[in-house]
């Protein structure tokens, strides 16, 4: 007990930035961010110019580019305000300054919901251009989610000639585009029809068909452990 | 779910049934320390690492949990049945199956 006491006490007497790494420096204001029990708008307009100092402190870092994608990210929380597409578009702009060809852009491409559909045409076109191509298949891809009809089915196609080969996750873009473009309809699914066959793989890398299992009754569950 | 899925695979399982999975987890690792930690024995499809991977994208699914039940000829016939539901409408279709024997 004593040496937990003294040992908090030294955490509580030593120089606050200065012994941290801007990593560590991150990790602890989103730390104080999770535990603040502010209302979650409140909390973001308390936090932000916080994260944005940090990104300052720290720019053209890693963790300067982390607290910028933040920053774009949380900002999610004003939508219902209707300021949300003005902090995007002010957070985007200033990670497009400052890390305009950073490999690590795809994950501005993966906050394409907090844009209206102008910044989201204007950036994307934008990652669209880096000179990475995980960056310009990551926005190609959020792109043509958030499209639809024939624009859609163009970018998708495009993913898949362009970018087909790359891995997203445990997947392909070329596998995504390819479902995407060929959707089960809903007429496909109704009750009463044959069901699509599923061909995939098990969670040791051993392929499977869902039609292994005619004959039986089958139950078919999309689950996650969350 | 798992509890009710557990003795669903535990009961029938000398029966003409199978419970197959379409799993969205991250990654391979996380659906094994889940299958660990819930005794869970029924087979997944893992579908790429996340909620848009291609099964979950070509059939359209927006929700999770989503389930289909199929009966012996493969024909969509129950959808997003749950708990008593869910064994009602299996026990149907394993009665039709064997009547159609």
């Amino acid at each position: 007990m004593k040496l937990t006491g003294l040992l908090l006490v030294a955490a509580l007497l030593a120089p606050a930035a200065s012994a941290q790494s801007p990593a560590d420096e991150l990790s602890s204001l989103e730390q104080e961010f999770a535990s603040s029990a502010l209302e979650r708008v409140e909390k973001y307009k308390e936090f932000k110019p916080q994260f944005e100092a940090l990104a300052e402190r720290h720019a053209g870092t890693d963790t300067g580019l982390d607290a910028r994608l933040w920053v774009l990210s949380q900002s999610w929380w004003l939508r219902k305000e209707g300021t949300m597409h003005n902090a995007s578009r002010a957070a985007a702009a200033a990670i497009l300054e400052e890390y305009g060809d950073s490999e690590r852009l795809g994950m501005m491409a993966e906050a394409s919901y907090v844009f209206s559909t102008t910044d989201r045409a204007f950036f994307f076109g934008k990652l669209r251009e880096s000179p990475h191509r995980t960056v310009q298949a990551a926005a190609t891809y959020q792109l043509a989610k958030r499209s639809k009809g024939d624009a859609q089915a163009t970018l998708f196609r495009e993913l898949a000639d362009s970018f087909g080969d790359m891995k997203k996750g445990y997947s392909t873009y070329g596998e995504i585009a390819d479902a995407s473009l060929n959707p089960h309809g809903p007429d496909a699914l109704e009750i009463g029809q044959v069901a699509p066959d599923i061909v995939g793989r098990d969670v040791d890398g051993v392929e499977f068909k869902l039609s292994d299992y005619r004959g039986k009754v089958v139950v078919v569950d999309f689950w996650g452990d969350w | 779910m798992y509890p009710h899925e557990r003795s669903l695979v535990k009961d029938l399982a000398n029966e003409s049934f199978a419970l197959i999975g379409v799993n969205s987890d991250r990654t391979p690792e996380e659906v094994k320390a889940a299958a660990e930690r819930e005794n869970i024995t029924w087979r997944s499809f893992f579908d790429g690492g996340g909620t848009d991977g291609p099964i979950s994208t070509q059939w359209g699914v927006r929700a999770w949990p989503t389930i289909y039940v199929m009966d012996a000829k493969g024909v969509i016939r129950f959808k997003n049945v749950r708990g008593d539901e869910m064994d009602d409408a299996i026990e149907e279709l394993l009665e039709e199956a064997k009547a159609s024997e």
